[in-house]
């Protein structure tokens, strides 16, 4: 199974860094925001974690207009 | 032209600035990047579940051909869906908060405001695709290395039903105006339609949906390039006259 | 020439007369009160001016150019600042109004000094922030200099004051009167002491129609009656003899009668005011009285 991992790190890398770039910058916006239209703070820093890709998207489409 | 590119302009400050642009790149960057390696994972995943009930078959190894099958899965149905989910509310959010009423009121052709946002959309659908497209060719042909038929009509297939259904969603905004469900939700009923359409053979051949149903059939060789000649004419000319009939509505759209 | 003409506007919605028969004709370098109660049309008639409702029947002329519902080419006359002004917000004020210039054909190379000359006139020279933390009041001074970017003859303003505070209104009726010099402005309010603070002109528009319209620099309202201040048993007394029209407090107002006659009954049943004056209508009693 490990020579596995090394053989996908091509794959694993830039797909862990451009969801980090998505989960992150959503993180930072949704800190920032003071007012919420959907929600409050804490359910969308879950909803963003836990859901991957679709929680950012979700979160850029109802709450940044 | 100087009203053209102040608006496309504004339209690519905005999207920058709400990180919706770099939002789409980034997922269809991800598309691009899963689907070479689901392709490449599948079998073993697939051996260590069957090995798991016991069952003994023999699993093939995965092919160039199965990459590019997962692309055109994700593509068609996640990478369109989000991209009209994020891009979508470009002309009916300007409606639902009144921001047009100040650049109309100060002479901003109607046509102007049609033709901009359809040629963003355009741009950004084209980047993001290309670029999703390209990370997947360069990764099977590093992995698989193996020639498929008819790789670039294949590829255009899907652009171009991604064009058609920008178009119904310039159309469906200037209809709706301010209401960006009902705009999802006319895209929704037509593409539903097309598709029960689809079941009738003679007629399946002579829709858009026809072309991101053989994007595989292509590669594989089962479909020959003449076989999607009238679907891509077709989609072609309903796309032209959505945007000329969403020109021709904005014109007379009350704005209040 | 007159800026702006309207010639027997007619307006429904679902089958809802609202504007009947309007005519309306400002000249230049006016401010023309816009006044009537609120869902009286005011909005609705500005909207039509500036092409984005279509009018049923009627004619509409800007700078003596037709305006055509749809088609934007007399709005390059005519600035407009909307009741609620709406921007991007993820911009700031320079940004926004280079937005502004280019729209409506700003020379670039002039672009910064009308900029500068602007934000200075409205108060925002400086400000760096992002629209979406600005006040009602910066929104609507903001707005003021978006509608004025290319120096329109006509500015028209959607209740430029309603929303805001006492302090906020004056900043705006200053930065109208002001612009006067260079435009003509029309505003719509229910707030008649701003009308009477900066306008020349006055309509009234009550039934989808301006009933009735003033000279303010020439014209007075006219006599409102004598208003005599008596104690409070005198009323009984007088009520046969005299048309008392109101009573505010133990003050009368007394219409109909010239003076003489009012200090003759006065004297005959010695009654002894302790106020007697001729009273002027107001603005808001001539509202009252069209309007009802």
């Amino acid at each position: 199974m490990n020579m596995d991992i090394q053989e996908y790190l091509p794959f694993l890398i830039p797909l862990f860094l451009l969801q980090l770039v998505l989960v992150a910058t959503a993180l930072v916006m949704i800190i920032r925001q003071q007012d919420f239209r959907y929600l409050n703070r804490m359910a969308w820093v879950i909803i963003v974690i836990i859901l991957n890709i679709v929680g950012p998207i979700l979160y850029f489409v109802l709450e940044r207009r | 032209m100087i009203q053209m590119s102040a608006l496309f302009r504004k339209e690519v400050v905005e999207s920058w600035r709400n990180f919706r642009l770099m939002a789409i790149l980034i997922v269809f960057i991800i598309i691009g990047v899963l689907s070479p390696f689901t392709a490449l994972i599948l079998p073993d995943i697939l051996g260590m579940v069957m090995k798991d009930s016991g069952i003994m078959a023999e699993i093939p190894d995965s092919a160039a051909l199965d990459s590019y099958t997962q692309f055109f899965t994700n593509m068609n149905q996640m990478g369109l869906v989000i991209f009209v989910i994020v891009f979508g509310s470009i002309l009916t959010h300007e409606f639902s908060r009144n921001t047009l009423v100040n650049l109309v009121t100060k002479g901003l052709k109607r046509t102007n405001v049609i033709v901009v946002k359809s040629v963003f959309l355009i741009f950004v659908w084209t980047m993001g695709y290309v670029v999703s497209a390209l990370v997947t060719y360069i990764y099977t042909l590093y992995y698989w290395d193996e020639a498929v038929d008819h790789l670039i009509l294949s590829f255009t297939m899907t652009w171009m039903y991604g064009l058609f259904i920008i178009s119904l969603v310039m159309f469906a905004s200037t209809l709706f105006t301010n209401s960006f469900i009902a705009v999802l939700l006319s895209v929704v009923a037509i593409v539903i339609m097309m598709m029960m359409a689809s079941i009738h053979p003679d007629v399946a051949e002579y829709l858009p949906q026809y072309l991101i149903g053989n994007n595989v059939g292509l590669l594989a060789g089962e479909v020959e390039p003449r076989d999607v000649l009238w679907p891509s004419v077709i989609t072609g000319g309903v796309t032209l006259v959505l945007f000329l009939l969403a020109v021709l509505r904005f014109r007379k759209a009350p704005m209040n | 020439m007159s800026i702006l003409r309207i010639e027997g506007l007619k307006k429904a919605f679902n089958e809802k007369t609202v504007i009947e028969n309007l005519e309306l004709e400002v000249g230049s370098h006016e401010i023309y009160g816009f006044i009537g109660s609120n869902g009286a049309g005011k909005t609705t008639t500005m909207k039509m001016v500036l092409g984005l409702l279509a009018a049923d029947e009627g004619d509409i002329y800007v700078c003596d150019e037709k305006v055509r519902f749809g088609d934007t080419l007399t709005n390059r006359h005519v600035g407009y600042l909307p009741d609620v002004p709406e921007f991007y917000t993820y911009m700031n004020a320079v940004e926004y109004l280079k937005l502004c210039a280019d729209i409506t054909g700003v020379e670039k190379s002039a672009q910064k000094e009308r900029i500068d000359e602007l934000l200075e006139l409205v108060g925002l020279k400086g400000e760096k922030t992002k629209i979406k933390n600005y006040s009602r009041g910066m929104k609507q001074r903001l707005g003021i200099a978006q509608a004025l970017i290319h120096r329109p003859k006509l500015l028209i303003c959607d209740e430029p004051t309603s929303a805001l505070d006492p302090k906020g209104r004056m900043e705006i009726l200053k930065i109208l009167k002001e612009i006067t010099k260079e435009t003509t402005v029309i505003f719509s309010t229910h707030i008649l002491t701003d009308v009477e603070r900066i306008c020349d002109r006055v309509g009234i528009l009550y039934d989808g129609a301006i009933v009735k319209a003033f000279d303010l620099n020439q014209e007075s309202f006219g006599e409102k009656g004598i208003a005599v201040e008596l104690d409070a048993g005198a009323y009984e007394t007088l009520k046969p003899l005299l048309d008392i029209r109101r009573m505010v407090g133990t003050t009368y107002i007394i219409a109909d009668h010239s003076m003489k006659e009012i200090y003759d009954t006065l004297h005959a049943h010695k009654i002894y005011p302790s106020k007697i004056v001729k009273e002027q209508k107001s603005l808001e009693d001539v509202y009252l009285e069209v309007t009802s």
